[in-house]
């Protein structure tokens, strides 16, 4: 049986805020699973710090053979995703 | 049949250091004396640069990450000279610092306590239990393993001290006539002698703390003993490139193409045959195969392989090379073993490791872990960020690579469908799953919970076994008399105008350095050229 969850972050995804958005999801992922989508489409900013959260849910996800996927991110978030090599681990979608 | 096929002068085969280094000093001597000679250098992959690969790492400014070949030194002749007469940034790379972790058997130890034989657990001969002999362990078994050897073929008495001043002449004259124990010393393996000397316990313990696996096997003590103490005579400075060491092979690639000769990336050479040309000399026909898979038969009046040699096995087995001759060709071609490098490097937010290392940390620290060898990279003062470099430089196929799968895959997918250029992060992106099990080795080297230290934010690898190049560095296989075979491999066939060259067949195997040795003998034996120091390029 397949469960999706969403989450739908604002603001930033960042130092300041990537250990609140670290709790969250990891508190999704009690639950058992199987695809999680992150709704980036009110995000501005994402940092290293957020890269080293979205990793983090992507090898939780990749450990229960499930999917992980960013929707409605800015080109230039897709961007950063894409220059550090994440898009063969998260699904980009508009 | 050569048919209406224009013909050029010289086609060389890969674009690493020695295919364009080749290149360029060809044409510059050519135009010396208002020759044109019509060059060409294919490389089937979408850069230039071989096994120098430096990457840009994201969020981290004025640092490149060395994922190929990565430092060089001052008695590197050739790259140090070259490398100032280009104008390119260097600054050093410490190798050696005492405040480093030795992470072996379960124990957690400073580098400096390596030194010391109460500290460390291993079983040492009680003659070896002193700071001064387990700092000169490899000294100490060529002293007393190769003292007979020097005695009789040179009249040297080996010593510590007299084995700082040995020249390549003498070494090479000891390792062919040499013997021991009634065999030559190219037929006796170097592991061998080294257990006879130092013992079991001695040897590990080199072995696990210098961070390799494969040094201290596989070529014989003809080859293996000058190799590890190349470095023996004093300290010697290693460098490394501000700008990433893919900025040597560039330049080269610029200068290659102010003479006007082309460098075709994504161009595959597929085969190399023999071919009479119209004005009756031997010359070579080739095929080629463009990235939308297209094959087109050029000739060239003479070819260099400037290739590894899993890269030349990859040839179409047919022509002289791999059909009439060989039985010729076939042993020096396999004289040398692939080494399989794999690197990894992992960003972080912090350099968390200077809570155990110290600020500002540098060099090396070693484990017996898979990951083997640790390097804090050397990343900008006034960044937080840090990049830690894994190298594993395994015997056999690595812990790592067979981690590596799945993004070896999807990176030349990635890489298929963009322009041909600079190297990017991403092409090299390591999985989640490699990334979180060097990060628990990490954990575990430093004395470190998860509680302690963030995850990485990004990783880029490269398991170096993989085809084209079968590995990343070649050391000599026992039994060969290695400076015959690198002398006759120059060109192996003779007569026909094909020539080999790089880092694999060298004296100074890993090294950019052997690369350019091997270019520099070939170019000075078959084309005629002075030597590199006789110019005015350096």
């Amino acid at each position: 049986m397949s469960l999706t969850q969403k989450y739908e972050p604002v603001g930033r995804f960042d130092a300041s805020t990537s250990s609140q958005h670290q709790v969250e999801l990891m508190r999704l992922l009690e639950a058992p699973v199987t695809a999680l989508d992150i709704d980036f489409s009110k995000i501005e900013f994402l940092s290293s710090a957020g890269l080293r959260v979205l990793l983090f849910v992507a090898h939780e996800m990749e450990k229960r053979s499930g999917t992980l996927q960013v929707t409605g991110a800015k080109t230039e978030i897709k961007e950063i995703i894409v220059a550090v090599g994440f898009d063969d681990i998260v699904h980009l979608k508009d | 049949m050569s048919g209406s096929l224009s013909i050029i002068d010289l086609a060389i085969v890969g674009a690493g250091v020695s295919g364009l280094y080749s290149a360029w000093r060809v044409l510059d001597h050519a135009s010396r004396s208002a020759n044109s000679l019509r060059v060409k250098v294919f490389e089937s992959d979408d850069r230039v640069g071989g096994r120098l690969l430096s990457v840009k790492p994201p969020y981290v400014n004025d640092t490149f990450v060395e994922l190929g070949g990565m430092r060089f030194s001052q008695s590197h002749r050739l790259t140090y000279d070259l490398i100032r007469s280009f104008g390119l940034g260097y600054k050093e790379l410490a190798d050696a610092n005492p405040n480093n972790i030795a992470y072996l058997r379960g124990k957690r130890m400073k580098k400096a306590d390596l030194l010391d034989p109460d500290s460390i657990p291993y079983l040492i001969d009680e003659d070896l239990r002193n700071p001064q002999a387990l700092q000169n362990l490899l000294a100490i078994a060529a002293v007393r393993s190769l003292g007979p050897a020097f005695k009789d073929v040179l009249g040297i008495d080996l010593t510590l001290e007299t084995l700082k001043s040995v020249t390549p002449e003498q070494w090479r004259a000891v390792g062919e006539q040499g013997r021991f124990e009634g065999y030559p010393l190219y037929e006796t393996p170097l592991h061998y002698l080294l257990i006879r000397t130092l013992g079991r316990g001695a040897v590990q313990l080199l072995q696990d703390s210098l961070g390799y696996d494969s040094i201290l096997w596989t070529w014989s003590a003809a080859d293996g003993f000058p190799w590890n103490l190349a470095d023996f005579a004093g300290d010697v400075p290693h460098y490394h490139l501000i700008n990433g060491f893919s900025a040597f092979p560039a330049g080269l690639k610029d200068r290659v193409i102010a003479h006007g000769a082309e460098v075709l990336l994504r161009t595959r050479v597929a085969a190399i045959e023999e071919q009479r040309l119209p004005d009756g000399s031997l010359g070579v026909a080739f095929t080629i195969v463009d990235a939308h898979g297209n094959e087109t038969r050029q000739l060239a009046r003479k070819l260099i392989l400037a290739m590894p040699r899993r890269s030349i096995e990859l040839l179409s087995h047919k022509g002289p090379l791999f059909d009439r001759d060989y039985a010729v060709f076939k042993p020096l071609l396999e004289a040398v073993s692939p080494i399989p490098l794999f690197k990894l490097a992992l960003c972080y937010e912090t350099c968390w490791w200077e809570k155990v290392v110290g600020a500002n940390s540098n060099g090396k620290s070693v484990t017996d872990l898979p990951m083997r060898q640790v390097y804090y990279w050397k990343v900008n003062p006034d960044d937080q960020q840090g990049v830690v470099l894994i190298y594993d430089g395994g015997l056999s196929k690595s812990y790592w690579e067979q981690l590596d799968v799945v993004s070896s895959s999807a990176s030349q997918a990635k890489r298929r469908d963009r322009a041909p250029g600079a190297p990017v992060w991403s092409d090299y992106a390591a999985s989640p799953r490699i990334l979180f099990e060097a990060h628990r080795q990490l954990l575990e080297l430093h004395g470190l919970s998860d509680e302690d230290v963030p995850t990485p934010f990004a990783s880029a690898c490269i398991s170096w076994g993989r085809d084209p190049y079968g590995g990343g560095a070649h050391f000599w296989n026992q039994g060969v008399r290695s400076h015959d075979v690198a002398q006759k491999i120059l060109q192996p066939i003779e007569g026909w105008p094909v020539f080999i060259c790089g880092e694999c067949w060298s004296h100074e195997q890993g090294w950019v350095e052997g690369a350019l040795q091997t270019a520099e003998a070939m170019l000075q034996a078959h084309f005629g050229l002075p030597a590199l120091h006789d110019t005015d390029l350096v």
